[in-house]
Formats: C-alpha cells, sequence, structure tokens
C-alpha cells in the first residue's frame, strides 16, 4: 500500500511537494535509518552519523563534478561509489573507536567526532576548500534521464530509501539483526551464549556507514552543494531529533520521523518566524517524548489498537492451574 | 594441567574419566578482598557438582571465573583439558561451557523463541548472516524442543517481560541447555521460586543427561544434596572441604560453618 501511494504521489504532488517533501524526508530518513539501526537495536547513540553522511558527500564533491576548480571531474557514479567505500571505512573507524565506550561516553566521543569534522572541513582549504566548501554539485544523467528534473529526482530518492528500509527490515529478522538487539538488552547473556559483542557492533558501526553514505551523496545532489554547514552541530541534532520523533523500535521510525520534520521545517515559516523554528520542534520533541516511549510509531501503535492486549503467559498458567 | 596434584587432599576420585573442568590455585582479589583464594578444583566429567557456603563465600565469583565473566589475578582454569583462562566468556561457550545466572540476564524485548534461538545461534556459524535463512527455521525447531523441555512451549512466542518469574527462571535454564553442552554451572536456580516450581526444577534437573558435567551453586541445602554425586564447601574464598553429599551432611565441620550460617 505504501509503495503504491509512493507511484501515486507524483500524479497528484507539484514538484515542490516530491523534491523539497519527499525527496528530502526520503533522504535525510536515510542518514536517519543509521542511527536507528545503531541507537534503537545497537543501543549505541552515535552524533557522528550526519559526519559520516557529510565525508561521502564531501567525497563526491571533491572526486566529482562541481564548479569549483578543487574537483577531479571523475564520472559522478564513480564518485558516488567511492563517497560510499569512504562512508564504510569511516563508519568502521568510528565503530573501532568507540567500540568499547558505553553510554554517555559513546554520545560525547561521537559529538567529539562530529565537531572535530566539522572543523576540519571549515578550515581546511586544500581539499574541503574551506568555510565555502563546493558548490555546482548536480546529480547525474542515466539512460538519458536528467536526475536533477524533479521526477527523476524523487523515484531516486524513495526507491533508494524503500531499498534501504527493507534492507533494514531484513536485518532485523536475521541473526545478525537479532543478536544486535540481544547486546543492547543483555549484554553479558550476549556473550554468554556465544556473540562477540565487540565485532557485532563494529558491523553495526559498518553497516550504519553504508546508510548515512548513501543519504550523504544523496543530500549533495539534493543541495547542489556542501559546506562545513551541512555537518554542523545542528545538523547532528537534527538527525537525532528525526530518529527520536519518529521512534527507534522500527526502521519506518526514521523516515515517518524525518517527513514530519521536513513538514514542520518547510512550513513553520508560514506560522512562526524562521528563527522561531528550533523552538516549534523542540516543542514537538518535547510533546512526543513525553506521550510517547517510541516516537510516532509509539503514538500509532496507539491508536491502531488502543488497549489490546495478549493474555500473558502468566495468567495462562493460573487459568490452566485453577481449572486443573 | 589435566590432572590434579597427588597431594591434593581434596581431589576428588577420577574414577570417570579426564576431569571436564579443571581449577588450579585459582584466586581473585578485588582491591584488598580475597573474593576467590587458591581454589583448586575438579568437576569430574559427567559428574554433578555442588559448591556451597554462606553469602560472601566466592561461589558466584568462582563461576564468573569459570566462565570467563571476571579474569582470575592467579591460577588456571582447564575445560576438557584445554587451558582457557584468558579465554573471553563467548569463546568457552563454543567450548561446551554454558551457564544460569543467579539474576536472570534475559534479552527481555524478545520473545522466548527468539531468547533460544539466539542461544542456538550463539554456538553456531552464521552469526553475522545479515538477512534471513533458511537455517534459521531449523534453529527455530530446535527452539521449539528446547522450550518443551522446559515447559515453555505455551509461552514460546510471548516476549520475556511478561512471563512469570518462574517462567524466567525456567528459560535461564533453556537456554543454558542448547547445543551440546560439556559443562553447565546453575547458579542458584531454586532462588525465588515456589515450592512446587522448586520440585519440577529438580526433576528437570535430575533428568538431564549423565554425560553433562554440572556445576551448582544452591543456597538450598536439601536440592544441594539430593542433586549432587559431589559437594565442595567453600567460606571466606576458599575451599573447605569436598566430599559426598553423605560425608558432607555429616561433617562437623560444615555443621558449624554452614548449617550454622544458615540457621543460627
Amino acid at each position: 500500500m505504501l509503495v503504491l501511494a509512493l507511484v501515486l504521489i507524483p500524479t497528484i504532488a507539484n514538484d515542490f511537494f516530491l523534491v523539497q517533501i519527499f525527496a528530502q524526508a526520503a533522504i535525510l530518513g536515510l542518514i536517519a535509518l543509521s542511527l536507528m539501526l545503531l541507537g534503537g537495536w545497537g543501543g549505541i547513540v552515535s552524533l557522528s552519523q550526519m559526519s559520516v553522511a557529510g565525508l561521502a558527500g564531501y567525497t563526491l564533491a571533491i572526486l566529482g563534478q562541481s564548479s569549483m576548480s578543487q574537483s577531479l571531474g571523475s564520472n559522478s557514479w564513480l564518485a558516488a561509489a567511492a563517497a560510499l567505500a569512504v562512508a564504510l571505512i569511516v563508519g568502521f573507524g568510528i565503530g573501532l573507536l568507540v567500540g568499547r565506550t558505553r553510554g554517555i561516553y559513546t554520545i560525547m566521543i561521537t559529538l567529539a567526532i562530529g565537531v572535530a569534522v566539522f572543523y576540519l572541513a571549515n578550515q581546511n582549504y586544500a581539499i574541503f576548500n574551506g568555510f565555502t566548501g563546493y558548490s555546482g554539485i548536480a546529480a547525474p544523467h542515466v539512460l538519458g534521464v536528467d536526475l536533477r528534473a524533479p521526477l527523476p529526482f524523487y523515484v531516486l530518492c524513495v526507491s533508494l530509501a524503500l531499498m534501504g528500509w527493507a534492507g533494514v527490515a531484513a536485518l532485523g529478522r536475521s541473526s545478525f539483526g537479532k543478536a544486535l538487539i540481544a547486546t543492547r538488552d543483555c549484554e553479558r547473556r550476549a556473550a554468554a551464549i556465544g556473540f562477540h559483542v565487540g565485532r557485532h557492533r563494529l558491523v553495526a558501526h559498518t553497516i550504519a556507514g553504508l546508510l548515512a553514505g548513501l543519504g550523504g551523496i544523496l543530500l549533495v545532489w539534493f543541495n547542489g552543494r556542501i559546506s562545513p554547514g551541512t555537518i554542523g552541530v545542528g545538523p547532528m541534532i537534527d538527525i537525532l531529533i528525526i530518529a527520536v520523533i519518529g521512534g527507534m523500535s522500527r526502521p519506518s521510525g526514521a523516515f515517518l520521523g524525518a517527513f514530519v520534520f521536513v513538514l514542520l521545517r518547510t512550513f513553520a515559516i508560514d506560522l512562526v518566524d524562521p528563527e522561531r523554528f528550533n523552538t516549534l520542534i523542540g516543542l514537538v520533541f518535547l510533546v512526543i517524548v513525553l506521550t510517547s516511549r517510541d516516537g510516532l510509531l509509539g503514538l500509532l501503535g496507539k491508536l491502531s489498537k488502543p488497549e489490546r492486549r495478549k493474555m500473558s503467559p502468566r495468567l495462562k498458567t493460573l487459568e490452566r492451574e485453577e481449572t486443573s | 594441567m589435566s590432572s590434579p596434584s597427588t597431594s591434593d587432599v581434596h581431589a576428588p576420585q577420577r574414577e570417570h574419566g579426564h576431569p571436564g573442568l579443571a581449577l588450579d590455585g585459582v584466586g581473585r582479589s578485588f582491591g584488598a578482598v580475597h573474593a576467590v583464594k587458591d581454589v583448586t578444583l575438579r568437576f569430574v566429567a559427567g559428574e554433578r557438582h555442588a559448591v556451597l557456603g554462606p553469602n560472601g563465600a566466592g561461589k558466584t565469583t568462582l563461576f564468573n571465573l569459570i566462565t570467563g565473566d571476571l579474569l582470575p589475578s592467579a591460577g588456571q582454569i582447564a575445560l576438557g583439558g584445554t587451558d582457557v583462562t584468558t579465554l573471553k566468556p563467548h569463546i568457552r561457550v563454543r567450548q561446551g561451557l554454558r551457564r544460569t545466572y543467579q539474576q536472570s540476564q534475559l534479552f527481555e524485548t524478545m520473545s522466548v523463541a527468539d531468547n533460544l534461538f539466539l542461544a542456538l545461534r550463539g554456538v553456531a556459524r552464521g552469526h553475522l548472516t545479515l538477512i534471513p535463512t533458511s537455517g534459521d527455521q531449523v534453529l527455530r525447531d530446535q527452539a521449539a524442543d528446547i522450550a518443551e523441555k522446559v515447559n515453555l512451549l505455551d509461552a514460546f512466542d510471548y516476549p520475556v517481560n511478561v512471563l512469570s518469574y518462574g517462567q524466567q527462571r525456567q528459560l535461564e535454564i533453556g537456554m543454558a541447555l542448547v547445543g551440546d553442552p560439556q559443562v553447565v554451572l546453575f547458579d542458584e536456580p531454586a532462588a525465588g521460586l515456589s515450592p512446587a516450581e522448586r520440585g519440577s526444577l529438580v526433576d528437570l534437573i535430575e533428568a538431564l543427561p549423565r554425560t553433562l558435567t554440572i556445576g551448582l551453586v544452591e543456597h538450598d541445602l536439601d536440592i544441594a544434596l539430593r542433586l549432587s554425586d559431589r559437594v565442595t564447601i567453600m567460606q571466606d574464598g576458599q575451599v573447605m572441604v569436598t566430599g559426598t553429599p553423605d560425608d558432607i551432611a555429616a561433617d562437623p565441620v560444615v555443621q558449624r560453618i554452614y548449617l550454622g550460617a544458615q540457621h543460627g
């Protein structure tokens, strides 16, 4: 049904909605999906997912084509493949760095990594072109279709988002995914039944790097540019807000959160001053966190099956004992 | 490493074959506190061996040292004749060592089925399989067999956090019986259970194959003496005496340090 709706949307939505709302939500959703995988299932709250996306975006800008002389001008697809490889390696590297830390320490280290990447990009001109960054980066043509055009770009972003969503959903049902959730629930037991907890976390970081990198590439094509502002502390926190608003228990939460976030950011300007957007999103965040344990997914769950509960096996046993 | 010192008065007869588990001079200190001190013990293959003692005697610390949850400050531990002293817990599990915890350590948000599935996957290959596979169903069927063994088939698809305490204890035991265990350590399996639940727990452990080496920490002296072939009494981190249940029940030292501590 969701796929059908996404296919039908271009028939009713205008270009602005296709790109600014749906494509943008798909892109931010992909990056938030990487945090959902790490945080929701692995219990690893990482603030540096936007930095991973940003480094992939910078790789694309540096190796591919832009209006800056620093760009090497190679084929866009090759540059995109290299960007994904960089995201994979950076994800792996962050996993190595934070592997032994837990909770607040993981948050602090990934925040530090994010800030370090921001300042590196901001102050390095030779590679990152400093404050200005790169602009004039466009999505390539494929089989004669210009991916810059609204409908093709919408199709590209939404297809990749659907693939990411389906991939992570399958991961959640796999042995790896279940074991990752197990390391979150009870790390000690996970080790006591034979799992190498550290290796599982490292693989999770690497897969999350790939997802964030994918989002980063699309984000650069969406904006047409990348600069330190794209990967500052604000955007890093936005990804966390998106993941929490949507709900971290299932992959769909990341896209739900991104959709609401993008809607609010786009239309809040009609309701409040643009500078007040953070106040508004902060209020929305507060209301959702205070009313639901699992973001919008939790709220939707409450609405669809109010107080419907399976009879617990404890009651079942009692009942059986009484009747026997 | 595989043969106990002949001068060790506590070493049991080894008529059952090579030791399933051998501890030699094992010690662990936390700062100035010696939680376990110079413990030399044999869990002979196929034997059911209870470790008793008052609170703080070091029984659980000893189990944690055997499983690798803690590393010893001194001594050596061998499993099936192989030195495992410095191996990580997940490696020891693959060599046939299993344990239960005094306080249930379960995956609370997952179903009984998934808990058992993971326990089976943990000792099998395919930890990093990233998509669901047809092989998963085989493990799922095995999980159902184990659930039946520990009377949890009714609750198979329920999340752990809605189970009763007794059912959680049953699952705790089920997760330690997966695969092909050589040595299973039960850490106070009967703690907090009702008399009826204790009865079925004793039946369950008694029905386990005699080839299995069992280590048991238990506060309920009746259960411990009934289930075990050999009993070791610990106090202040040290082994006081090792013997058959009858010897132990009659031992005046045991009466003083253990029964005295419990009942007096």
